[in-house]
Order: C-alpha cells, then sequence, then structure tokens
C-alpha cells in the first residue's frame, strides 16, 4: 500500500497546497511541478476553482495526453469536468478524516475490488444482499439504513442515495447497459460508513453518465437521479473495471460535521487491471436467509432542524474552544443593542424556522398528558398557586389533580394531568405571563381571553424567537469565521499568540456584524417598515392558524384542570371533615385549617415568620411527594418496558419452540410412515411364510412319506452338490479377489505403463510417416526409372533399326553387331527384372501400410478401453510386440529396398553408360559404312578418273 | 459397486422410456443368472441405447436410489417459488426448500431424489447436447447433473431466491463443461480436469508432465472459452443472457493465475464464485462416495481448494445456512 504503482508527475495549477496534501505527495515520492518548471510530461493536473475545463484541455491536450484532473475544490460544471477526464474531486478538508489516505491510495494506486472490504480494505463488512428486482428492494434498504443509524450515520442521505441510484440503475438495464444482479455490500469504518454496489457492464458510455448529473430538478427525474445520489453521499466513487466488464460504485459517509456540501468529493476512474489489497476479516457473511428481520423503529434518528440544533454543538476547535461564549456575548451585546439587533434581522424572519419550533407540539392530547400514579393520602401537599409570582412550568406540569375515573375503583390511587413537553416553552410562558397581565391564572382564562391570546401575543412571542434565533445563526457564522480565519493566522496556536487571537476575534466579530447590518439595512430600506410588519403580521397569522389546533389542545387541558382541580378540592373537603376530629401531632404541623389561616394571611399579606417557616415545611413536603411522584412514575415505565421486552422475548422464544415441535412433528410424521411401510412389509412376508407353511403341512398331511424321503435325499444330495460348488466358487471368489487386489496394487504400474505404450504408439505414428514419405520417393523415383527404361527401349528400337542397315550395308560388322545385340537382350532382361523388382517394392511397402494402420486402430481401440483392466494391458502388450516385430520387418524391408534401389541405380547408370556407349559405336559404324559400302556410287567415280573399273 | 438397497425390480425398456436420468443401478441379466453392470445412477439415458434394448425387448434388473416422494416434494416447492413475487415470499420459500433439503438429506437419502427435481424443472439444455456430453464422457454428464443442482442450493444460501435466477445457475453450473466435448478430448483431459479440481492451477502442468498432446492441451485449457461461446449463442437458456460471463471465470484463481484471463483478486462476484462452489464439487469420476451422505461431505469440503479459489465467502454462507437448518430441523 505504501508503494506507487509507476513514477507520478502532477502539475500543480491549484497554488498553495495544504501541509497534509504536501506530505502525502511527499511520502509517496509523487513529484508536483508548477507550469513554469521544465516538466511537460505529467499524468495529473491539480486545479481548485477552476470550471472551463475545455481552455484547460486546449492548453495541456489533457484528452490526448490522457491527463487526469483532480480539482481540490467542488465543481459547478459536473459534465464538463467528467467529460475533461476529471477523475477526481477532493477537498483538503478530508484530511482531517481518516478516510483521506484510503482515497488518495486507491485513486493513486488503483486499487479496485467488486466487494467493499477488497475496494475499501479497511472497512469491515456489515452484510451484503443481491438485487434482482430493483423494485423489489425495500427491507434490504431497510436493513442498510438502520446499520447506518446504529453507526450514528445519517440514515436518510444512505436511503436517499440507495433510492436514486437503484432508480438510475433500473433506468440503465431499461436501456440494456448493465445486467443483473447488482450486489451490494455495506460496512463501516472509524467514523465512516460506506455502500458499495455493482454490476455487469459492457456497453456504459460517458454520456450514460453525464446525462443523469442535471442540477435542477425537473419533472423528469431521470435526468437528475445520479446527481441526488452524488449529493447525498459526503464521497462518491465510481470505478469501471475493464478486465471484468463490471462497474463499482461506493459512497461514503462521515460523522464529522465538518463536511459540507461543498467539501463532498468524486471519484470516477477506469481500471483496466487492478491491483488488490488483504482485506480485514468481514462481518456480514451470514445469509439474509437466516436472519431475523430487523423491524425496529427508528424514528427518534430523524430530528428536524430546529434552532437549538445549531447551536452550541457546532464547530468548535482547539483555538475558539479557548474563548468563552459569554464573551463573544458581550462583546455582540456590547456592539449593538438587542432592539437594533431585532430591527437588523427583522426583515429576515424564517417562517420556517417558526413552523418548525412550534410542530413539535403536534401530539395528541393523551400525550400531552402524563400519567402517574400517587396516593390520596398525599392531596394534604396540594400545590397552591401564588398569582403574581413567577409561574414554574415544570411544577405547574405536575400539578396533582385527583382523578375522577379512578376515585371510585381505587380510591387509594389516583391518576394526575399534566402539560406535554412537546408545546414550545416559549408558548407556555407567554400563556402564563399573558395570564398575570390580567391578573387572573391560566385556569380563569376565558374564550375570549384566548383569542386576544391567540391574535396578538402568539405573532409577537413568534418574532421574538425568529430574532433569537438568528442572533445564534449569526453568532455560529461568527464563530465559523472566526475559526477559518485562526486556521489562516495561525498554526500552533501557542499561548503567546491568544493576545492576537482575540484581536481577530474582535475583529472579526463586528465586521461580521456590520456586514450582516448593512446587508438587512439595504432590505429593509427597500420596502417600507409598515409593510414590512404586515407580511410579519401574515406570516405570524399563518402560524397561528397552524397553531389554532394547539391552543384548543391547551384549552381543553386547561378545562381537564379545572375540573381536576374541582374534584381535587372536593376530596380535599370530604378528607378535611373526616379528619376534623384529629388533633394536630406536632406543632409544626400544618392541618386545613392551619392552611387556611396561611391562605388568609397570604392574602392579607401579614406575615409572621412561624407563617414562613410552616410555608418552608409545606413546600418541602409537596417536593418530596413531586419526587416521590416522578420516581413512581419511572418505575412504572420501567416496569413497563421490561414487560414488553419480556413479551417480545417469549413470543420469540414460543415461535422457536412452535418451529422445532413442527420439525419434530415432520420427524415424527415420517419416522411413522417408514414404520408403517416397514410393518406392512414384514407383515406379507409373514403371510408368505403362513401360507408356505400350511402348503407345506397340507403336503406332509397328504401322506406318501416315502417317496417324499426319496424327494428329501435326493435334495440333501443336491444340496451337498451344490454347497461343494459354492465352495469351490468361494475359493475362486478369494482368489480373483485376491488377484484383483494385487491388480489394483499394480494399477499404477499398469498405468504407467499404458503411459510408455501410448508413447510408443505415437512414436510408431511418426515412423510409419517417415516411411510413408520415403516409400512416395520411393515410387517416385521408380516412375522416372520407368520412363527411363521406355526410352531406352525406343532408343533401343531405334538401335536395332540402325544395326539392320548397318548389316545390310556393312556384313562385316555382323560379329560385333551380334554382341551389341545380345548385350542389348540382357539389359533389356534387367530392365525387366528391375522393373519387377521395383513393382514388388511398391507392393511391399502398400501392404506394411496396411499393416500400420491396423496396428494403430487395433492401438487405439486398446487406448480408450479401460486402463485399469489387467487383460487389456496384456492386449496391448502383445499388440505392442507384434507391432514391434512388425516395425522391425518394415524397417528390414526398407533396408533391402534402399540396398536394391542403390543397386539397381547404379546398373541403371552402368546400362546408360553402356546404351551410349553403342550408341556411339553404332553412329562410328553408320558414319563409316557409307564409305566402304557406298564407295560403287556415282560419287566415289571423279575421285578416280584414270582409274580402273572394278 | 455396492447397491442402494437390496431391492431389486424387474424393469422392461418401456418403462426407461420416459426417462432420460439413470435413477437407479441398471443391471442386464445374462446367462445362468449372471448380472452385467451397464449404468449408474445419475447417467444420461440415450436414445442409441434405448434403441438398442427396445430391439431386444430387454427386462433389466433394476434397483432404484431416489424416493419418488422426494422428487415430487421438492419439484412442489420448485413450482411454488416460480409464482412469487415479493422477497419476503421467495425468501421463506428459499428456506423452505433448503430445509427440506437439510432434512432430508441429514437422513442418508440419496442425492439423486434432488438432483433429478432440479433437473426436471431447470434444465434447458437440449437433447442434443446432453447426448454429446454423454457421448464424450459418460460421467461428464453425469458431473454436470450433480454440480448444476448443488448450485442452486448455494444460490439459496447466498440470498440468490428468484427463480429466474436459479434456473441461470443451474443451466450455467450444467454448460460449464459443455466446452470438453471435443474430438480430442481424452482420458488424460477428464484426468486434467479432475487435477485441476484437485489441485486448482495444477491442471496444465499434470497434462504437460503426462506428455499429453498439444491439440490435448488446448481442449482443456480452452474449454472455458467454448463453454462461454455455446452459452452466448444459446441465450434463451439464461434469464439473465450477461451471466454467460461465468462460464469464464469457472478455472479463475485467487492469486489471478488461473486461465484464461488470469483475473485479479477481488473481482469476482458472489454469483460467479456460487456456480465455481458447485463445479469445485464434483469431478469426472466412476464412482461418488458421497452419495449417500452429502452434507457429511459438505462439511469436511474445507481443503486448499477454499484457499486457491475465490468462494471461501460463498463457502461459509452455504455451510452456515446448512448448519443453520440443521439446527432448526433438530435432526441428527
Amino acid at each position: 500500500m505504501e508503494n506507487i504503482k509507476r513514477a507520478l508527475a502532477i502539475l500543480n495549477l491549484a497554488g498553495d497546497l495544504s501541509s497534509e496534501m504536501d506530505l502525502y505527495f511527499s511520502s509517496k515520492s509523487i513529484s508536483v511541478s508548477r507550469p513554469e518548471d521544465e516538466l511537460k510530461e505529467w499524468s495529473h493536473i491539480l486545479v481548485r476553482d477552476e470550471q472551463d475545463f475545455e481552455a484547460l484541455n486546449k492548453q495541456y491536450n489533457i484528452l490526448s495526453k490522457k491527463i487526469k484532473i483532480i480539482s481540490l475544490k467542488s465543481v459547478a460544471d459536473l459534465k464538463g469536468f467528467i467529460a475533461h477526464n476529471g477523475q477526481l474531486i477532493f477537498d483538503e478538508l478530508w484530511f482531517q478524516s481518516s478516510m483521506a489516505d484510503f482515497i488518495l491510495d486507491k485513486f493513486f494506486q488503483e486499487f479496485a475490488g467488486v466487494a467493499l472490504t477488497d475496494n475499501y480494505p479497511t472497512f469491515e463488512e456489515k452484510g451484503s444482499f443481491n438485487i434482482t428486482n430493483p423494485f423489489s428492494t425495500g427491507e434490504y434498504l431497510d436493513r442498510v439504513v438502520y446499520h447506518a443509524f446504529e453507526a450514528d450515520m445519517s440514515g436518510l442521505s444512505v436511503k436517499t442515495f440507495f433510492d436514486h441510484l437503484i432508480m438510475y440503475l433500473a433506468g440503465l438495464k431499461t436501456k440494456n447497459k448493465i445486467g443483473m444482479p447488482i450486489e451490494v455490500t455495506y460496512g463501516v469504518y472509524n467514523e465512516a460508513f460506506g455502500v458499495q454496489l455493482h454490476f455487469f457492464t459492457q456497453t456504459l458510455q460517458l454520456k450514460d453518465v453525464t446525462s443523469s448529473l442535471s442540477n435542477n430538478i425537473t419533472k423528469v427525474p431521470e435526468e437528475y437521479l445520479l446527481n441526488i445520489a452524488i449529493q447525498s453521499s459526503d464521497f462518491f466513487d465510481f470505478t469501471y473495471l475493464e478486465q471484468v466488464n463490471k462497474a463499482v460504485i461506493t459512497a461514503l459517509w462521515t460523522k464529522d460535521k465538518k463536511f459540507k456540501l461543498e467539501n463532498r468529493g468524486l471519484m470516477f476512474s477506469s481500471l483496466s487491471s487492478s491491483a488488490a489489497l488483504t482485506s480485514l476479516p468481514t462481518e456480514g457473511e451470514t445469509s439474509f436467509l437466516i436472519q431475523n428481520s430487523i423491524n425496529q423503529d427508528m424514528s427518534d434518528k430523524i430530528n428536524l432542524p430546529t434552532e437549538s440544533q445549531e447551536s452550541e454543538s457546532d464547530v468548535i476547535d482547539k483555538f475558539t474552544a479557548s474563548i468563552e461564549m459569554d464573551e463573544i456575548q458581550k462583546l455582540i451585546s456590547g456592539d449593538l443593542e438587542d432592539e437594533a439587533f431585532s430591527q437588523m434581522v427583522s426583515g429576515m424572519i424564517d417562517s420556517s424556522v417558526a413552523t418548525q419550533t412550534i410542530a413539535g407540539a403536534s401530539e395528541n392530547l393523551d400525550d400531552v398528558v402524563n400519567i402517574v400514579k400517587g396516593k390520596m393520602e398525599e392531596q394534604d401537599d396540594f400545590i397552591h398557586h401564588i398569582p403574581g409570582e413567577k409561574f414554574d412550568v415544570d411544577k405547574f406540569a405536575y400539578r396533582i389533580a385527583a382523578d375522577a375515573s379512578n376515585k371510585g375503583r381505587k380510591d387509594d390511587i389516583m391518576k394526575v394531568k399534566s402539560l406535554g413537553n412537546g408545546l414550545s416553552e416559549n408558548l407556555k410562558k407567554g400563556l402564563f405571563d399573558f395570564a398575570a397581565k390580567l391578573n387572573k391564572s391560566v385556569d380563569d382564562l376565558t374564550e375570549k381571553d384566548m383569542m386576544r391570546f391567540k391574535d396578538k401575543e402568539i405573532p409577537e412571542i413568534l418574532k421574538q424567537q425568529a430574532v433569537q434565533a438568528r442572533r445564534q445563526e449569526l453568532m455560529d457564522k461568527v464563530k465559523a469565521e472566526l475559526q477559518q480565519k485562526l486556521k489562516n493566522e495561525f498554526e500552533g496556536g501557542t499561548p503567546g499568540e491568544i493576545e492576537a487571537i482575540r484581536e481577530i476575534l474582535k475583529k472579526t466579530i463586528k465586521e461580521t456584524l456590520v456586514e450582516n447590518g448593512a446587508d438587512s439595512a439595504e432590505s429593509t430600506s427597500d420596502k417600507p417598515v409598515d409593510k414590512e410588519l404586515e407580511k410579519k403580521y401574515k406570516m405570524a397569522m399563518m402560524e397561528a392558524e397552524q397553531l389554532k389546533t394547539k391552543v384548543k389542545t391547551l384549552m381543553s387541558e386547561v378545562r381537564i384542570q379545572k375540573e381536576a382541580k374541582a374534584q381535587m378540592v372536593e376530596a380535599h373537603e370530604r378528607a378535611r371533615q373526616a379528619s376534623m376530629s384529629s388533633e394536630l401531632s406536632a406543632p409544626l404541623e400544618i392541618n386545613d385549617a392551619g392552611k387556611s389561616q396561611i391562605m388568609e394571611k397570604i392574602t392579607a399579606k401579614s406575615f409572621t415568620e412561624d407563617d414562613v417557616a410552616k410555608l418552608k415545611v409545606m413546600m418541602d413536603k409537596d417536593k418530596q411527594t413531586m419526587e416521590l411522584i416522578k420516581q413512581e412514575g419511572i418505575r412504572a415505565k420501567k416496569i413497563q418496558l421490561e414487560a414488553i421486552q419480556k413479551e417480545t422475548f417469549f413470543a420469540q422464544e414460543l415461535e422457536k419452540n412452535q418451529r422445532e415441535i413442527k420439525a419434530k412433528d415432520l420427524l415424527l410424521l415420517k419416522a411413522k410412515e417408514v414404520a408403517t411401510k416397514i410393518m406392512e412389509k414384514k407383515e406379507a412376508e409373514l403371510t408368505d411364510l403362513k401360507v408356505k407353511l400350511e402348503q407345506a403341512s397340507k403336503v406332509l398331511a397328504s401322506g406318501n412319506s416315502q417317496a417324499l424321503a426319496l424327494q428329501l435325499r435326493d435334495l440333501e444330495k443336491q444340496n451337498m452338490n451344490q454347497n461343494k460348488m459354492l465352495e469351490m466358487y468361494k475359493n475362486k471368489i478369494t482368489s480373483l479377489s485376491t488377484s484383483l487386489e494385487s491388480n489394483k496394487s499394480d494399477d499404477g504400474n499398469f498405468k504407467e505403463e499404458a503411459r510408455k505404450l501410448q508413447m510408443l504408439n505415437t512414436q510408431m505414428k511418426n515412423q510409419i510417416d517417415i516411411s510413408k514419405r520415403e516409400t512416395q520417393k520411393i515410387q517416385d523415383r521408380s516412375t522416372a526409372d520407368a520412363t527411363l527404361i521406355l526410352s531406352m527401349k525406343t532408343e533401343k528400337v531405334k538401335l536395332e533399326q540402325l544395326l539392320k542397315k548397318a548389316a545390310q550395308d556393312a556384313p562385316k560388322e555382323q560379329a560385333t553387331i551380334l554382341q551389341l545385340e545380345t548385350e542389348l537382350k540382357k539389359s533389356m532382361s534387367q530392365a525387366q527384372i528391375f522393373e519387377g523388382q521395383v513393382k514388388d517394392a511398391v507392393t511391399r511397402v502398400k501392404d506394411l501400410e496396411q499393416k500400420l494402420v491396423e496396428a494403430a486402430k487395433h492401438q487405439k481401440a486398446q487406448a480408450t478401453g479401460d486402463e485399469g483392466s489387467k487383460v487389456k494391458v496384456t492386449q496391448l502388450e502383445n499388440s505392442l510386440k507384434k507391432l514391434t516385430q512388425d516395425l522391425l520387418e518394415s524397417r528390414n524391408q526398407m533396408a533391402e529396398m534402399k540396398k536394391e534401389t542403390n543397386k539397381l541405380r547404379q546398373e541403371k547408370t552402368a546400362m546408360q553408360n553402356q546404351i551410349d556407349k553403342y550408341k556411339k559405336d553404332a553412329e562410328k559404324t553408320a558414319k563409316a559404312a557409307p564409305s566402304t559400302a557406298g564407295g560403287s556410287s556415282a560419287d566415289a567415280m571423279p575421285k578416280k578418273p584414270g582409274g580402273k573399273a572394278a | 459397486m455396492k447397491p442402494a438397497s437390496d431391492l431389486i425390480l424387474k424393469m422392461p425398456i418401456k418403462d426407461f422410456a420416459k426417462k432420460k436420468v439413470c435413477d437407479g443401478h441398471l443391471f442386464v441379466p445374462g446367462r445362468e443368472g449372471r448380472k452385467f453392470y451397464v449404468m449408474k445412477p445419475g447417467m444420461y439415458l440415450d436414445a442409441s441405447f434405448l434403441k438398442k434394448h427396445a430391439k431386444l425387448n430387454t427386462v433389466f434388473d433394476f434397483i432404484p436410489v431416489t424416493d419418488e416422494e422426494v422428487v415430487t416434494d421438492f419439484l412442489k416447492l420448485f413450482k411454488e417459488l416460480k409464482y412469487l413475487h415479493f422477497e419476503k415470499d421467495l425468501r421463506m420459500k428459499s428456506g423452505e426448500i433448503v430445509q427440506r433439503f437439510q432434512e432430508v438429506y441429514a437422513g442418508g437419502e440419496h442425492l439423486l431424489s434432488f438432483v433429478l427435481a432440479c433437473h426436471q424443472e431447470f434444465c434447458g439444455v437440449s437433447e442434443e447436447y446432453l447426448s454429446k456430453m454423454h457421448e464424450t464422457d459418460l460421467h461428464l454428464f453425469r458431473k454436470s447433473i450433480y454440480a448444476a443442482a448443488i448450485a442452486i442450493v448455494i444460490g439459496i444460501s447466498n440470498d440468490f431466491y428468484h427463480y429466474s435466477m436459479l434456473k441461470d445457475f443451474y443451466n450455467l453450473t450444467f454448460a460449464l463443461d459443455i466446452g470438453l466435448c471435443d474430438k480430442d478430448y481424452s482420458y488424460f483431459v477428464a484426468q486434467a480436469c479432475n487435477e485441476e479440481n484437485k489441485r486448482p492451477g495444477s491442471g496444465k502442468a499434470w497434462l504437460v508432465a503426462q506428455r499429453a498432446s498439444q491439440s490435448e492441451i488446448n481442449v482443456f485449457l480452452s474449454h472455458p472459452e467454448k463453454s462461454h461461446g455455446f452459452l452466448k449463442s444459446h441465450a434463451h437458456l439464461l434469464s439473465y443472457p450477461e451471466l454467460a460471463e461465468i462460464a469464464l471465470y469457472q478455472h479463475e484463481l485467487s492469486s489471478g493465475s488461473g486461465f484464461p484471463r488470469g483475473i485479479a483478486k477481488g473481482q469476482i462476484s458472489s454469483w460467479e464464485a456460487v456456480v465455481m462452489l458447485a463445479d469445485s464439487f464434483f469431478e469426472i469420476l466412476d464412482q461418488y462416495n458421497f452419495e449417500e451422505n452429502f452434507l457429511d461431505y459438505v462439511a469436511q469440503f474445507e481443503n486448499e481448494k477454499l484457499t486457491s479459489l475465490p468462494i471461501g465467502k460463498v463457502y461459509r454462507r452455504f455451510c452456515k445456512t446448512l448448519k443453520y437448518f440443521h439446527e432448526l430441523s433438530g435432526v441428527g
């Protein structure tokens, strides 16, 4: 993993790189150069904020030189980026996660695999499944999302990614661009969660990818499916494995909230042959078939954004951590008054914030009302609301009232109802304040009052809430900017630099606030204040409409409380009457009379120290009661939960046992069936035997014992003979088996021999081929010889004619001619013999060929037989011997033939020489003959004019 | 040869007319009460054999090894699976199949019952090629029919529940060795395949050591491509035609040194591994010792194949699933 496969050269057009990036390149020995450097051959180009990829292509011939582009910032024109060989978008912020080195290693070293653990080797696989029908993935997806939530990841992002990607792949399948099935693996590594899909694809083109990358949400989802999938993940990796025609898509998510949309990573790569790394052991090897389905409700993991979510938990690093939040707040409050601040953001109330804030209180009345159990004797500790004091919401929430419904059944137990936690605290507080304003308790508010509260107070509360939200947002913004600036300015953060940091902090906060103030001033200057207010009012009204139901809930709650209070008072009265006779047990213990006295004093506002002490005691006792009630409530809930868990456990156990019982039943059934079958069989056998027995007894009973005795003797004899035979056969079988065993032991040798025989067979085949070629040569030569003989014959005929002439013309030469004739006859006979020999040789060769072919057939037939059989091996050996003999014979014959051929050649040349000689002699004689025999002709006459006549 | 049971039936040739696969041990009665063993369970009953004995009107001695009830049970389950659509239903029905398989084979039933049911349900290869395989090697058809059936159970264990996908697995595994049907096929090629099966990556070296002819080596080395060609040209056999690629992966190794492509590690998908594992269970042999205790054989399968072939994960899932259903059914 540490070694880069080939030397990489990167052209840096991105300016200054982060120290981590520099460190990575230097650790991997990757050379990074600038445009002004001499090196002109680059494998990669680093860019940042580059959008004109066509120009970049023209300048550096990116496409022709196959240079890969790496962008260190997100790219707006994703289509253009990918079309110009853009393969990696990697924000340097990734160095703050554990994934950075993996991603860069994977990209530069080009390793990949179809399983998540092959692609990202440090990942621990949590599970996998196969998709055959893209429209039947719900259960699998639920499981992935469950695992994502379990790993504290955003399961919703995983769900969005998966849904869109699967639909994109379904679209590709329709176009016959990809094949099914799709294998999905998912797993975790440290703070990252990964999902990987892979599938067959042979014809996938770049345009198939870019066509679904539209940024705009249109009516045609196919245009932006892939884009949504990419946007839903923190890192998106698309790799094409050329060797196996498979595409691998990986999406990674990280827990780190530093990663925003703009830091999203992307990788597109096409690998011809990829390296693979050793992966970690996996967990996800259990088949889906034997896993229990997950039916757990994970709704609590889905939290709609609220103002509180965006507060303190956000980005605070080592620099900002040293600065107190109070300091920032002081700075803000020192620069701007609350009212001014409120004006500054007045035009920016986000209606959605308000809506979402109140949406939390949408529970039913049943959910709002919490029921706890208490005892009747505790009703003495009833809390009295003191008008004019600040109302304690929590105390109000648990104000006790006896439940009339339970009164009859269990006198000592009563239900306690309270306001729910879901309703906004601001609204509750506002309602109580409103009641206080009217010098009334909440219980005493009329319908009219409530309408007024709805129309006037709620919009005001909402406005204040929005202002607070905006203030928080601004504070967060200040913090984020501050963090960025500090990061840029200081690396170490030593204590000596704290002053400088504080200066920057102040400056940044002022700048940000002024900037936002200016913005808002601009926005408010465009519109009249009345209109703005009207708009706000309308928005508030809308919200108020939505809140109508909540108010109704509140009203009904108040009504319930009123009723409860009346019941309580009634109960109280009865209890007081019952305890009228009892005396006070302790001096500080307060009875109802004392209470009423204290109440009177409260109304008269004339307190003594004793009264205060009594009140304290009362309050303490109330508190204790409250605590007890709370604990009881928690205990009840715990018991309830335990009961539910036990119930589910028992249900599972029951199901398991039922399955086991079913399986055992099946087994029993089968066993019964088998047993009945066996019984039936046995019964049938028994009946047969009975019948036979009966027949035999009948025969015995019928008499004729002598004949039977004879038959018996015969049978005994036969039996003896049979036994003997049997023994004999047994012996034979044992001897055969021993021989078979020995054969088996020799099996390996036979195989070896068979192998040798096979080799010899091939050698023989080769020799046959050679002999065939030689025979062909001999045949050619013999035909040449035959033509020669023919020509010689014709010459002989000519010579005979010449000789005849010569004989006629020159009788003196007769003796020599006769000699020549005899020699010619000799040569003729020799030629005939030669011809015969050639013919014999040809026939012999043919016979030999035939034999060889037969032998080869025989050999082949034997080779295809059972090698294990010894008989066949011996047959093979015999045939081999025969073949070798034949071969030797044929070789000898060939040698003889060769000799004969040589001899014949020699004779032929001798003959040729003789014939030539005879020819010459014949010519000589032919020339000599006219000078002697033709001398009597008229030609001679002029030579001897004065000569005598003969 | 050990007969499966003592029950010997007299079976006239006409009773074999509808059968395509021999479902027992088949003997021809000879003179003096002698019997000649002519066919093993799982062999192909080719037309020429049936024709010849139809002329002779032969009455065979037959020892059945399959249970008609088991065959019918599996066929019923396959039929039910065929018409299901929802993943949960498919998974449940597939689970039933594996459970039934587990129950039946824990009891020592002959593997052929399940094999016959699978062949009857899923096989799409034409008679022409079946007889071609039989003609090439008597045991080639037998090996393929066993491997293809086991591919179904391995497929289900690895979360492939769809009927069409299982059918593809069957036909793919069945046709893996169809590329061996060549005029130059010989005993040495079969042995090389078995060597490759025992010690992955050793087939060619074995052939070279045995001084096999070049044509024999070629038959061995090119059979994945030939099988792939066959599957490409018979696209109707597969519901997902792109799966024909699997034929090319049958002799690939984890080290990337397999043939014909030498695919690097980590690029073999689970669907390819399913077929590879099913194929690696069986050799081209005269007799299988595990026919009657297949589950034990599966459990003891862990050998060097698992490290050499990229099938580890699929194998472990297969074993876990069988074990799970074993424990669930409480058998043994």
